[in-house]
């Protein structure tokens, strides 16, 4: 299980894909996940993986429209999806040109199509350097590539753009997993206020793109994303979340507003999106998350993971009220209480009561080697009779007064 | 009194472990339970009985080697005399050696610093369970295991509309490991 890039740069195709991504989310409350030591029970499995490439496109844009279908890759794409397309049903024999799509791209400075003609695909379409120079060859750059698209419209120029498209592999579903974690765990917050003053983000997503996975491409455990570790797990039963409306048996249903309406949602810095005639603000903190991941990791594919990601998650508690259907589980919390964390307390009892051990013996030690010590096995002679027999040369006379007496 | 030390000590290493994995077992129990507070209170109470009674034995043979080495004043040594058997500490037998010492220029320094000694520890052991306390600090850990039946699922899941307004929560998730190469 990996996340693999490969930077094309020129005229070579870069590529990158997320690698198989498992998520279980626990069917408790907030209060009570962020307890949780270990937990072995249902939960709902969120799967995806994200491969992204540059492909050719036979397209006819018209005015805002652009409508077409994938053309056959080059053979370095063809061979990167031989050697990781499995999940996503690609083979060296897929028929590209029967995979449409439709799209509304340069609506801001991202716009990201999805939708039921294009499945389970992804495409992508950002804002060229310099839209305008539309005579220069395509470029690459990673898994994007800058291309001159020609608008039939004479009342639309012909633009540069640079686009990719991201075959995505998203599946959920309820099942059984273990999972646990080391130390009591919070949850991400948004924070008000940009971490960066050079960027136009209202949030800072931080905290929620660590806890994702997604704020650099650095290794990093389960314990420093601040999330639980998932030992094993076992779906039973699928849904077909993400393929727009479907219905589900076990599992909430959530809808890209993009998806039944083949449009684009654009991904602007003023957040508007467009589900077919109907305008949308699209919501800033999502966006935020989105392009900040894209900007923290320069990932397209990481982006779109990390908004499936929260839009999975809030359906799916936000159905949790709805919940009927009842499993086992066992729950180990975690509890506070009070122990010692330091020796400090303890030493100096410790030497209080060494202390008092070397008083004791020394005692013990001197009173053996004295007189005093013979008599003690006396006990029907008095200790004083014993004292004045010994000092009666001291002159000592309350103790000569009992012995005459 | 060794064991209640090596019993405590058994605590504090417990507690001092890093590895909240192996923070378990007995003393595990005692802290989820809050015993904590308990398990120091009886310890330390066992210890004041033990210190106390060897105090009190030294103290009776203390009298007694004051009485054969001349160490109290003359007045004294009567009530010196019931000490051998009897006494209300050390702090008795050490007001004596000292007005010994002054009054009488008697030379038993040994047996005031001795004495002394003692009185300091015997007070130092009402503060134990005190001073054990502040080692202890607010603790984090696995509690017991609990099953229960959790509802998971729904026939009729409600509509999605969170494109449009702000997740309401960030939740936590369990995820496999996954690693980077290029």
């Amino acid at each position: 299980m990996e996340r693999k890039f490969i930077d094309g740069h020129g005229s070579s195709p870069g590529f990158f894909d997320s690698g198989p991504v498992r998520r279980a989310f626990v069917p408790l409350p907030a209060s009570e996940r962020v307890a949780l030591a270990s937990y072995d029970g249902p939960v709902n499995v969120l799967e995806m993986q994200y491969l992204c490439f540059p492909i050719p496109l036979n397209y006819i844009w018209n005015s805002t429209k652009m409508t077409g279908t994938f053309a056959q890759p080059s053979a370095r794409v063809l061979q990167f999806i031989a050697e990781r397309g499995g999940p996503f049903n690609l083979t060296s024999t897929t028929d590209w040109s029967k995979i449409e799509f439709t799209c509304e791209p340069n609506m801001g400075d991202l716009s990201v199509c999805e939708g039921q003609s294009i499945g389970s695909w992804s495409m992508i379409f950002g804002k060229a350097d310099n839209p305008t120079a539309t005579t220069l060859p395509d470029e690459y750059q990673g898994e994007w590539v800058t291309s001159t698209f020609v608008n039939i419209d004479n009342l639309y120029p012909n633009i540069r753009m640079k686009y990719t498209v991201c075959a995505k592999h998203v599946k959920s579903g309820d099942g059984h997993a273990r999972i646990e974690s080391k130390s009591n765990l919070t949850e991400p917050v948004l924070l008000n206020g940009t971490k960066d003053s050079g960027r136009e983000a209202k949030w800072d997503t931080s905290a929620i793109q660590r806890v994702l996975g997604v704020q650099s491409m650095e290794r990093r455990s389960s314990q420093q994303r601040g999330i639980f570790q998932l030992l094993s797990h076992k779906v039973i039963e699928y849904g077909v979340t993400g393929i727009y409306g479907n219905g589900l048996n076990y599992v909430p249903v959530w809808v890209w507003c993009i998806g039944p309406h083949h449009t684009a949602l654009s991904v602007d810095k003023y957040g508007r999106s467009t589900c077919g005639d109907i305008d949308k603000q699209l919501n800033l903190a999502l966006l935020d998350i989105f392009n900040n991941t894209l900007i923290d990791t320069g990932r397209i594919g990481l982006a779109l993971e990390a908004v499936t990601s929260i839009l999975h998650a809030d359906t799916y508690y936000q159905n949790m009220p709805r919940f009927e259907k009842v499993a086992a589980g066992t729950i180990k919390d975690f509890v506070s209480g009070q122990a010692p964390r330091r020796w400090l307390g303890f030493g100096i009892v410790v030497g209080f009561m060494i202390l008092h051990l070397v008083l004791v013996t020394s005692v013990i030690i001197v009173f053996v080697r004295s007189r005093s010590f013979d008599n003690i096995w006396k006990p029907d002679e008095p200790m004083y009779v014993a004292l004045i027999s010994s000092k009666a040369e001291s002159q000592n006379t309350v103790s000569y007064a009992y012995s005459r007496a | 009194m060794l064991s209640v030390a090596v019993f405590l000590a058994s605590f504090w290493e417990w507690g001092n472990r890093s590895a909240i994995e192996d923070r378990v077992g007995f003393w595990s129990m005692v802290v989820i339970h809050g015993w904590g507070n308990r398990v120091i209170t009886l310890s330390t109470a066992l210890i004041r009985i033990c210190m106390a009674t060897q105090v009190l034995i030294c103290c009776y043979m203390v009298a007694s080697m004051a009485l054969e080495y001349d160490q109290v004043r003359k007045k004294d040594k009567d009530k010196m005399s019931i000490y051998q058997r009897g006494t209300d500490g050390p702090s008795s037998i050490l007001l004596m050696f000292l007005k010994a010492r002054w009054s009488s220029q008697k030379r038993n320094t040994t047996g005031v610093l001795l004495l002394t000694f003692m009185v300091l520890t015997g007070f130092a052991s009402q503060l134990f369970s005190t001073t054990l306390l502040s080692d202890f600090a607010s603790e984090v850990l696995p509690g017991t295991l609990v099953s229960r039946q959790i509802p998971y699922g729904s026939q009729n899941p409600d509509e999605y509309t969170a494109f449009t307004s702000k997740p309401r929560e960030y939740p936590l998730f369990a995820e496999n490991p996954w690693s980077v190469s290029s």
